[in-house]
């Protein structure tokens, strides 16, 4: 069993002799509350990645972190881009998944009548669950023109405008996509799937801000939070069919590959290569692609959203408001500078459940939000809601320039089930007033509130450790459900 | 006799699949019908089947064992195509290789539900075992 220390409030540490080969030690980001929840999995994840090679100052977990494979959900890694490694566990199989929040300038009071409406046009116009179709018909030349450009493909073709590029992490662009780094198999699941939100725990939500739940004003009006009971939309989906294929071929080539690049195999979903290595180069290259991938879908489905609201309020979206606040990856690898004892490094941070958070006058801040801050947003569970922060330089000194992604999971699918089924979920949230739309009742239940950490919790920790601060918290009213 | 059992996987979010038969296309059949019970529930549909053949090669029965469940979650991911009937033959001296012909039929999405979607096969604790009466394994999907 690997033990942990408290070195300073809200931070534990594994130190590196815990295990043999660590060559960082790993921290745990996370409260009193919370650290009895971090299972030993978790920690025995952490110190792998703590092993791999090129490895910069430490592995981290972020408060809402909890097991996956290889990496730990809300695990933090950087390696150095000469002699690191990259590696798909560090990322996810969904690649690019992420999360976009739209404001609009309704509040509750006008959306009420309309809801049911509204979310039924959502619900046909945007495909949802499993085996769906995107409405976006792609031949091949163009998929490879989506997962090169990302958003800026999505404006050239009338899905975007110019404030949801400016709007979306990098532009809604990773640099260093090559579409001949992809397999067929890969292009044959994600071409159909353009605009498609999919299933397990994506989801359409239309949410409003109580009045508790303005923290920061100034920030918040700085984001477009500016209303009482003002309207927002946290879309949350990834690169779909596309990303996990590219993640199952690459973790194959990887697995193969690892005698030849000298690397010690602890955890066969954390199969690594050499990042200037050809597999390395090629991977990265396969990923960048998703990436791009999942932006133009977080952006088309945005642009199905904005349809929807004009034919059920009968006025052009521009006139609801109806913009991009920020959209965020938070299953990803950037190649990003940071100080290592003093100089500067290009490094390559995976973030695999977590979020970038750049603070004040970050150049990759859009212009309009650089003395803010970034917008780091923050799903919880359907019956919660989402929460919006602002990256801090704190964040960029201490952790890579990351926080949190979600509240995280704490109870298996078959517990939740046992503990409400769907339909009585549905029924539940109806009787609170939150409206709930999905192609999968079983599911439905499965995803229930009870099975993740109470998000307030994990707000506090992030925010009490400076990893970012919290702007506001956003109550749903109805929810599309895959 | 070959037989699967759905379970809790070692994350919160994912499903795990017990698996156990006395021959290794048993096994590698068992493994399939149970990941589409997770993909698709119970319940049988009538359709027009149809057939479709493949040969996979790995360098480990394990490697094979992902490498056969990725390419039927590619199928039904791509083509909607969904395996009813198995003939599987599993080379296991050397390199190992599968061939399989399979007898299929298409999912309609306007007429049936499906209850997960499958990212992916995973690794974590994957490994085949004989215990002498049987082989046995369980796999972790990432739904």
């Amino acid at each position: 069993m690997i033990k942990m220390e408290k070195i300073s409030a809200g931070i534990w540490e594994i130190p590196m002799g815990a295990k043999p080969g660590m060559h960082v030690p790993a921290r745990i980001l996370s409260s009193e509350d919370l650290i009895p929840g971090i299972d030993d999995a978790v920690l025995d994840q952490i110190s792998n990645v703590a092993c791999l090679p090129g490895i910069q100052r430490y592995a981290l977990c972020m408060p809402d972190a909890h097991r996956g494979y290889g990496f730990p959900i809300g695990g933090v890694a950087a390696f150095d881009a000469v002699d690191g490694v990259i590696s798909p566990g560090g990322i996810g199989f969904d690649i690019n998944c992420g999360m976009r929040l739209m404001r609009t300038n309704l509040t509750l009071e006008e959306i009420r009548p309309r809801l049911e409406a509204i979310v039924n046009e959502l619900f046909r116009t945007i495909p949802s669950g499993v085996g769906s179709r995107g409405f976006v018909t792609l031949d091949r030349r163009e998929f490879r023109a989506a997962m090169t450009e990302g958003s800026a493909w999505c404006r050239e073709h009338g899905y975007a405008v110019d404030s949801d590029l400016e709007r979306t992490e990098s532009g809604g662009k990773v640099s260093g996509a090559d579409f001949e780094a992809v397999s067929d198999k890969a292009v044959s699941r994600g071409i159909s799937q353009m605009g498609t939100l999919g299933s397990g725990n994506h989801y359409l939500e239309i949410e409003f801000l109580p009045e508790r739940g303005l923290v920061d004003a100034q920030t918040a009006k700085i984001y477009g939070i500016d209303l009482p009971d003002q309207v927002v939309l946290a879309i949350h989906c990834g690169s779909r069919g596309f990303g996990h294929q590219i993640a199952t071929d690459y973790l194959r080539v990887f697995n193969n590959r690892a005698a030849h690049y000298g690397l010690k195999i602890r955890d066969r979903e954390l199969a690594a290569a050499p990042i200037t290595s050809p597999d390395g180069q090629a991977y990265y290259a396969a990923m960048a692609c998703a990436a791009n991938t999942a932006f133009a879908n977080r952006q088309v489905i945005t642009h199905r959203v904005r349809q929807a609201f004009e034919k059920i309020f009968g006025v052009g979206w521009e006139r609801l408001g109806l913009l991009t606040i920020y959209d965020v990856a938070h299953n990803i690898a950037r190649f990003e500078e940071y100080r290592i004892d003093g100089q500067p490094r290009r490094l390559l941070v995976h973030r695999k459940g977590a979020t970038r958070s750049f603070g004040p006058d970050n150049a990759e801040v859009p212009a309009v939000y650089r003395a803010a801050g970034q917008p780091v947003i923050v799903g919880g569970s359907m019956e919660t809601g989402s929460a919006l922060f602002a990256g801090t330089q704190q964040a960029e000194a201490d952790y890579f320039g990351s926080t949190l992604h979600g509240s995280g999971r704490v109870m298996s699918r078959t517990q939740a089930l046992k503990i409400i089924r769907g339909d009585q979920l549905r029924d539940e949230m109806a009787r609170k007033g939150i409206l709930v739309k999905t192609a999968n009742l079983r599911e439905l239940g499965e995803e229930a509130g009870c099975a993740y950490k109470n998000i307030d919790d994990v707000s506090r920790a992030v925010n009490d450790l400076g990893l970012s601060r919290l702007v506001a918290r956003f109550h749903p009213v109805a929810c599309i459900k895959g | 006799m070959r037989k699967f059992e759905i379970s809790d996987a070692h994350t919160t979010a994912d499903i795990g699949l017990a698996v156990e038969a006395e021959s290794m296309p048993e096994l590698f059949q068992a493994a399939a019908e149970g990941m589409f019970a997770i993909i698709l529930g119970t319940g049988c549909v009538e359709v027009k089947t149809f057939s479709q053949t493949l040969t996979l090669q790995a360098g480990s029965v394990d490697q094979l064992l992902i490498d056969w469940l990725s390419e039927l979650i590619y199928l039904f991911d791509a083509e909607r195509i969904i395996p009813v009937a198995y003939h599987l033959k599993v080379e296991e001296g050397g390199e190992k290789r599968l061939h399989g012909s399979l007898e299929c039929r298409r999912f309609d999405p306007d007429g049936e539900r499906a209850e997960h979607e499958i990212k992916a096969v995973t690794y974590y604790r994957l490994r085949i075992i004989w215990d002498g009466d049987r082989y046995r394994c369980h796999v972790v999907f990432d739904l």
